[in-house]
């Protein structure tokens, strides 16, 4: 698969876990690699680049077993930002479903 | 490699890649948490490195991802860069007003010069060394063109022997520039007075044999790429000197000498930088010989678009 398609996939699906629920890193690495073959230097680039851009927002949590965690929290910029990729994603894989269907 | 090591690492490369401060602390932070994450898991250092990938592999698989230190540039470099400009408007004038296309061209040495001069960061010595062939061709030409005496100005060219001298760590270095002097003030007494040149270069000889005695003349042919560039020096040489004393060509045949860079670029560079490196000195060849005999100089200028023709199509980024 192109590199930069499935970066834009990656990050779609990123956005999706977290809008679930509150992750930290690993947390999102581990629940995407179970579907999409993913490593952590193509996950943390995308975390920092969307939280630079303001959807996401970060807090740290104690983590008994170690130090804290930073967690990642999708704000409203970012479930709008997630709506739009996934109707794109949507009306995208439906046309291509028409073509490669027929 | 424990963590701490790693981490260490990771932040060195980030640092050395000039990564923005801030970029680094929060890739930091990432790793940082991520590394305990999966010594929470049971995972050995040696596993985690493995996963990971080194800090050397981290950081080129995050190029493009990262933002960087952002530098403000310095006059010296502005300099450089508006160079190639001024020397464009310089030969355009004197070419349009004067019709001075040759030997106007020479201005266009101010871009290697500018370069040398603001970014060179070694002792006068390598500075003059570096700058001596654009002097040394900027006289012969200048010289040689309002004169016609090419014969015995190309002797200017010596002096780029005489600065690489003065480059030299040993004290012999002053040996070998007085016995220089003294051949060159000798050949040109004997050219002089007697009007015959040709077997006064013997006086050149005692320089050559200290040279090859004390071992900066290799006379060597097979597995060092110096030796072809020597030949091709001497050849270079030779060719000039019969040309210009049995034709009266001195006044194009030094573009002969251009084939010495040429040889050791060909031979010492790798990869396509080669073509970059050569194009500038192809460019000058092209303008000369179409100037020279052709009378062409005011279309012959165009040749010089080559050289950022070939860094575009040949360089990296």
């Amino acid at each position: 698969m192109n590199a930069q398609f499935k970066k834009g996939v990656v990050e779609m699906c990123i956005l999706k876990l977290i809008s679930l629920r509150d992750m930290y890193g690993l947390e999102v690495i581990e629940g995407i690699s179970k579907e999409i073959d993913v490593n952590e230097n193509t996950v943390y680039p995308i975390l920092r680049r969307l939280t630079v851009a303001g959807y996401f927002e970060t807090y740290k949590e104690k983590n008994e077993s170690g130090p804290d965690r930073k967690y990642y929290k999708v704000t409203s910029e970012g479930m709008t930002y997630l709506k739009d990729l996934v109707e794109e994603y949507q009306e995208f894989t439906s046309r291509v479903e028409r073509i490669i269907g027929e | 490699m424990n963590k701490h090591e790693y981490l260490d690492l990771l932040e060195d490369v980030l640092r050395q890649n000039k990564v923005n401060s801030e970029e680094v602390y929060e890739i930091l932070e990432d790793y940082r948490e991520l590394y305990d994450g999966y010594l929470d898991r049971g995972m050995t250092d040696k596993e985690i490195k493995e996963k990971l990938g080194s800090p050397y592999n981290v950081v080129a698989s995050l190029k493009g991802s990262m933002r960087y230190e952002k530098r403000p540039t310095k006059l010296s470099e502005k300099l450089i860069a508006i160079s190639p400009f001024v020397a464009l408007i310089v030969f355009f004038i004197f070419g349009f007003s004067y019709d001075l296309w040759h030997p106007a061209w020479l201005v266009f040495f101010l871009i290697p010069v500018s370069a040398i001069v603001f970014s060179m960061k070694e002792n006068i010595w390598s500075v003059m060394t570096a700058l001596s062939p654009f002097i040394a061709v900027s006289f012969f030409i200048l010289y040689g063109h309002y004169t016609g005496v090419y014969h015995p100005t190309w002797m200017i060219f010596l002096i780029i022997l005489g600065f690489a001298f003065l480059t030299m760590e040993e004290k012999r270095k002053y040996l070998y520039l007085a016995l220089l002097v003294l051949a060159s003030g000798g050949y040109l007494w004997i050219g002089y007075t007697s009007g015959v040149y040709g077997l006064s270069l013997l006086l050149f000889l005692p320089l050559l044999v200290t040279l090859i005695y004390y071992g900066h003349v290799e006379i060597k042919v097979i597995g060092d790429y110096r030796s072809p560039v020597g030949v091709v020096a001497i050849i270079s040489i030779i060719i000039y000197v019969i040309g210009g004393h049995f034709f009266d060509l001195w006044g194009v045949l030094w573009l002969l000498f251009f084939a010495i860079p040429v040889t050791a670029i060909i031979l010492g560079e790798k990869g396509k930088k080669k073509y970059i490196s050569i194009a500038p000195f192809v460019s000058v060849t092209i303008f000369f010989l179409l100037g020279y005999f052709f009378d062409l100089w005011e279309f012959s200028w165009l040749a010089f678009l080559l050289v950022p023709m070939v860094g575009i199509f040949f360089g990296d980024e």
